[in-house]
């Protein structure tokens, strides 16, 4: 047996905790069973948000403490001083610690299993099975979400154990919410509209249950990964690429019908995509640590031509933002954003907006959307290389925030839109402008970033 | 995996058992180690030294694999650190300054979950709990709940927990820091049986008293940079320092001592005598035999050592005068 998960029965399954559950669980639902008069529907309906309370409110919170409380504890250098592999520690951990959460769920489960068999409904049997499933399938994803936001959290070393718990928590919920509804299929109120993907037609239940197992093999990918991190394995950063790229393509399969429909432009095919690889750009440098000793040793590898080195050290933003610029650039290449308008789906809100834009202007803002990407990167960069390295990436978000919309408001408001492209892309800019505005924010931050690695690179003793 | 002494066995032959060569870790502002490259002796207890911050605990952890360093590389029991990880960590135990234990398990619990972690063979699991129990004399305490040991018995599960897969390489993290006398005594028992059962260990400490019973060599860490690497014990033959004391001076002992060829650099001090041996072993215990059957009322007759506050303040004091 894995002894992570061996270790964790033991610490998990004493007698009275086995005890404990299934009777605070039977004496809720034996309430329920005598106060309404034994309705298999009121104990059904019970048990299902016992399970879902179960699963999600304790099950993500249990997840997201696991590696916290080894942490505070003073146990995880041990832990990572075993010789068990990072996906034996992953499954292990994971799957041992919340084991008691799911000998609690089992009763109210079984409880929904039974009342639904009452009903005359057979559970395993098509829609019925495939919504037990789901509501399974959203509570280990949940779980697996909050379990990889925490390992997340612990890498970037600045907060407090409860609100590092608490935000892992908040993004395993968060998951499960979004696991739980998606293209209308949702868990509680059961719309099942049909889904058209890549010119396929799903039914919305099954293909929502498909792409929660798709999430939920993903979601413990990334687990596996961030342990090797922990466990000191040197790997090159493909993953969140290969994620990207898992997500470009399932994007794709959803746009399709509408493209076709909008006459299959190049752009169109493109735009998914290079959203996607703008917020993945995005995601990755707000969620990787940004030391600028690592930053120092890639800049030493590159310069000694140590290629495998240098990959290994390649923070995940990285390959993701060069993604981006070339699907910025090749959308430039080919004509820009100028014929998305007769893809509704795709530029939405912003239709309005995009009647303003010369074709010239057009042709340019997604290499004008690119640069903002590499300056606001290099914003980033410039706090996470400062003194106060705890806060940065807060103060990072806090500026970016007020620069694309308080400060872009105003402008806009003062009817001084020359200005626009020094803090937000804007269609209707000059190209010059729109290229010229974020090229130059981009080689200032640029001249800041290296200063700031400079300084960290001049050392001081360790000790007098 | 190696087991019950095969392993050991086999690195016995071996004389080099840490290699650590230039060793450098930043973190932002301040380069924690500098250039450290050293070897370590198996069967050897090395005493990792140097006023706060110097970067012992950094050191202790790049040796541990916990830590990578930005450049440099790391051997242990013919493993390099920092590529095999986890291969390494089957060779070596480690513990923290600040470790940590699972309360609501048993001792034996304990030690059964670090031998299947550390991947024992199953069958092996038993034996190896049991037998490190009884290492650290915890033996009769394998069914009690951790979280009711005494600060001392923690100390020694730490320690069972770090050593239950018989590691080659023991690296140790101000182990006594919070014992009482009586559990640092029975540390530095413990420490030097394990030395004398075939294992290589260091133990990292700014407190030198408690290193100063156990050390057979000493590593000076100070501002990130290794200042000094010696042996503190004489070993047995080659050209050693001795030290003779009887119970009551004796006129006689000068001119025997003057009179024996293998002695150079004589000084006596009342009943003291310190002289450097060049003879080997069989020949200073036959100069012991004359010295008793001359009458001379011999106290103590053994290697001479340089304290290790002694020779680490004299060290870091010699580097301080320097400009």
């Amino acid at each position: 047996m894995n002894p992570e998960l061996r270790r964790n029965f033991w610490l998990q399954f004493s007698l009275p905790r086995l005890i404990i559950a299934p009777l605070a669980s039977g004496m809720v639902l034996l309430l329920v069973w005598l106060v309404t008069g034994h309705s298999a529907a009121a104990l059904g309906e019970t048990a299902k948000w016992l399970y879902l309370l179960i699963v999600l409110l304790w099950g993500t919170r249990r997840a997201a403490d696991l590696i916290a409380e080894e942490v505070a504890g003073g146990t995880w250098d041990g832990q990572r001083m075993s010789a068990l592999g990072a996906w034996q520690m992953t499954w292990g951990k994971f799957l041992g610690g919340i084991s008691y959460v799911w000998y609690a769920a089992a009763f109210a489960f079984a409880a929904l299993v039974w009342a639904q068999g009452l009903l005359g409904i057979r559970p395993w049997r098509g829609d019925e099975a495939i919504l037990l499933l789901h509501l399974l399938g959203i509570g280990v994803f949940g779980q697996v979400v909050a379990f990889l936001a925490s390992l997340v959290v612990l890498r970037k070393q600045v907060m407090r154990r409860r609100l590092g718990v608490t935000l892992s928590q908040f993004a395993g919920l968060a998951a499960s919410a979004t696991a739980s509804g998606p293209l209308g299929v949702s868990l509680i109120f059961r719309q099942r509209p049909a889904v058209d993907w890549f010119g396929w037609h799903w039914a919305g239940d099954l293909f929502a249950l498909v792409t929660l197992a798709l999430f939920l093999a993903w979601s413990l990918f990334g687990a596996y990964r961030q342990m090797r991190i922990e466990l000191q394995f040197r790997s090159i950063p493909w993953a969140w690429m290969a994620f990207a790229l898992f997500l470009m393509a399932y994007a794709e399969g959803l746009l399709y019908a509408p493209i076709v429909q909008g006459g299959g432009v190049f752009a169109a095919w493109l735009t998914g995509p290079f959203v996607i690889a703008i917020l993945f750009t995005y995601a990755a440098l707000f969620l990787e640590p940004k030391d600028v000793v690592r930053y120092r040793w890639l800049w030493a590898a590159v310069a000694a031509g140590e290629s495998k080195r240098a990959l290994t050290l390649l923070p995940q933003w990285i390959p993701v933002f060069l993604l981006a610029a070339l699907g910025g650039f090749t959308l430039s290449l080919f004509g820009g954003l100028g014929r998305l308008p007769d893809v509704p789906i795709l530029v939405g809100p912003f239709a309005e907006m995009a009647a303003l834009g010369s074709s010239a202007s057009f042709r340019v803002l997604p290499v004008a959307i690119v640069l903002c990407l590499l300056r606001d990167a290099l914003v980033v960069l410039y706090f996470n290389f400062g003194p106060r390295r705890g806060r940065a990436d807060f103060l990072a978000f806090i500026y970016l925030a007020l620069a694309y919309f308080p400060v872009a408001g105003v402008l806009l408001a003062l009817g001084a839109t020359s200005l626009l492209p020094l803090v937000t892309p804007y269609p209707a800019a000059p190209p010059l402008i729109s290229i010229g505005a974020p090229l130059t924010e981009c080689v200032g931050m640029g001249l800041l970033v290296l200063h700031r690695a400079r300084a960290a690179g001049r050392f001081k003793p360790a000790a007098a | 995996m190696q087991w019950e002494g095969e392993g050991l066995a086999s690195y016995r032959s071996m004389t080099t058992m840490i290699a650590v060569r230039g060793l450098v870790f930043d973190y932002p502002g301040t380069r924690a180690l500098d250039s450290v490259s050293f070897e370590l002796e198996a069967e050897t207890i090395t005493a990792l030294v140097g006023p706060n911050g110097a970067g012992k605990t950094t050191l202790l952890r790049c040796l541990a694999g916990l830590d990578a360093p930005f450049a440099g590389e790391v051997n242990v029991a013919g493993l390099d650190v920092l590529s095999e990880p986890r291969q390494s960590h089957r060779r070596m135990g480690f513990l923290a300054d600040t470790f940590g234990l699972y309360d609501e398990l048993t001792v034996e619990q304990c030690l059964l979950y670090r031998a299947a972690a550390l991947s024992l063979p199953a069958e092996k699991h038993s034996s190896a709990a049991r037998l490190s129990a009884e290492r650290l004399a915890i033996a009769d305490r394998l069914k009690q709940k951790v979280g009711t040991l005494s600060r001392g018995l923690r100390q020694r599960l730490a320690i069972a927990e770090s050593i239950v897969h018989r590691p080659e390489v023991l690296l140790l993290d101000e182990p006594a820091s919070g014992l009482d006398p009586e559990a640092r005594v029975g540390l530095a028992e413990t420490l030097r049986r394990l030395r004398d059962e075939g294992m290589t260990i260091v133990v990292s400490s700014h407190i030198l008293s408690e290193l100063e019973d156990y050390s057979t060599h000493m590593l000076i860490l100070r501002a990130g940079r290794l200042v000094e690497q010696r042996a503190l014990l004489a070993v047995s033959g080659g050209d050693s320092g001795v030290v003779l004391r009887l119970a009551a001076a004796d006129p006689r002992l000068e001119f025997l001592l003057n009179n024996e060829s293998a002695i150079v650099g004589l000084i006596i001090d009342g009943e003291t005598a310190h002289f450097r041996f060049t003879g080997d072993g069989l020949a200073r215990a036959l100069l012991l035999r004359r010295l008793i059957e001359m009458g001379l009322p011999v106290l103590d007759f053994a290697a001479e050592r340089e304290g290790l506050q002694e020779a680490y303040l004299h060290r870091v004091g010699e580097k301080k005068l320097r400009p």
